[in-house]
């Protein structure tokens, strides 16, 4: 998919965000599949490129979701999306692919989807789950203004052994303030 | 083509099983120097294309091809010019019991370089480390050699032989079983 063809959703200084489609399959399959993202984002299993558009089909086309490409110079780079849109706190997550991290990509995706998300909808709140062991990703809620409300201990099976995870929140009048 | 990297190791990659892998892994229920020590029947292209998405596809396994990555292969699908070569595949079978069976073949032209070795060592972390599996097993016809030498390098123990189980080119042949249990793996690997 070439940039001049995508439709853009939101433009921020370096990060533009996008719908995604079903031929961003070989990009998608990597947030499912590369150890260094599917780790960290709570994924089992490895995912080929027909199940990864059958995910698009099933999971970003669903009513309920709103799913974003994030690219950079018209590069994908990463995702970003909440779940469960119509609910009173619906549930934030995101990934970037490793070769782009360390670039505050992913912080100014998530700040750039989180403006559009609580100007398009009237949503009270987000909720974002991270596991302890995800240092970036915990510093990048916290600088966009979370708090951290709960610890659910040894919830998830990772990297051999049981881990917690942090759930961390957002109001929309945080944001707005 | 193989897809992203799901595993990776030193000498070995494990990435994802596309659709157009089939005619690699029809070796398997083809060419009698794969299918004979699998115990694998044969299998046209269109059951091929079945199989991957009934079975590769399905719930309950993770299969992987065991690639040679190049230095400078891309960690999502390769291209045709990129330095990915396909050596053989791997599948761990029933992931979400307590104890995962671990299927695995080596092309006949690439044997003899320990990739086999390196593939199942990956395999084995990966499992213990992605599900709560409190054993791995396998299990190889007596007479192949190569493939019981293999686990026990690794340090699978035989536990169990169920004899003239099979019968595969001509003989009914014992099943040899192996597993290797989470403790054993944390003291050796």
């Amino acid at each position: 998919m070439s940039s001049d063809s995508r439709a853009v959703y939101a433009r921020g200084d370096r990060v533009t965000l996008h719908p995604v489609e079903r031929d961003d399959a070989a990009f998608l399959q990597r947030g499912h599949n590369d150890p260094d993202v599917r780790v960290p984002l709570g994924h089992t299993g490895p995912r080929n490129r027909a199940q990864t558009e059958e995910g698009v089909e099933e999971y970003v086309e669903a009513d309920d979701n709103v799913s974003m490409l994030a690219c950079v110079d018209g590069e994908p780079v990463g995702v970003v999306n909440v779940r469960h849109v119509h609910r009173d706190r619906p549930m934030l997550s995101y990934w970037l692919a490793p070769e782009h991290q360390g670039e505050g990509y992913g912080g100014e995706a998530v700040e750039l989807f989180l403006d559009t998300l609580f100007r398009d909808y009237d949503v009270h709140g987000v909720t974002a789950r991270v596991f302890d062991f995800n240092e970036p990703s915990r510093a990048l809620l916290e600088r966009l203004g979370f708090e951290r409300e709960g610890r659910l201990r040894e919830a998830r099976y990772r990297r051999g052994e049981y881990v917690d995870e942090l759930v961390y929140g957002l109001l929309k009048r945080e944001w707005l303030d | 083509m193989p897809g992203a990297v799901a595993v990776r190791g030193d000498d070995v990659t494990l990435r994802t099983v596309e659709r157009d892998d089939a005619a690699l892994l029809q070796r398997a229920y083809s060419d009698p120097d794969v299918r004979v020590p699998l115990g694998s029947g044969v299998k046209s292209e269109s059951e091929m294309a079945e199989f991957v998405q009934n079975r590769v596809e399905g719930d309950g396994r993770d299969s992987f091809v065991i690639c040679l990555d190049g230095d400078d292969a891309p960690p999502g699908s390769p291209g045709d010019g990129d330095d990915v070569t396909a050596v053989g595949a791997l599948d761990v079978l029933g992931v979400d019991r307590d104890r995962p069976a671990l299927s695995y073949w080596i092309l006949p032209e690439h044997q003899g370089e320990g990739y086999g070795t390196a593939a199942v060592r990956l395999a084995v972390d990966y499992t213990f480390r992605t599900y709560s599996a409190h054993g791995v097993g396998a299990h190889v016809y007596d007479f192949n050699e190569a493939s019981r030498s293999l686990l026990e390098s690794l340090g699978f123990v035989e536990e169990g032989r169920a004899r003239e189980k099979r019968f595969i080119d001509g003989e009914y042949r014992d099943t040899v079983h192996y597993s290797l249990l989470r403790r054993e793996w944390r003291e050796q690997f």
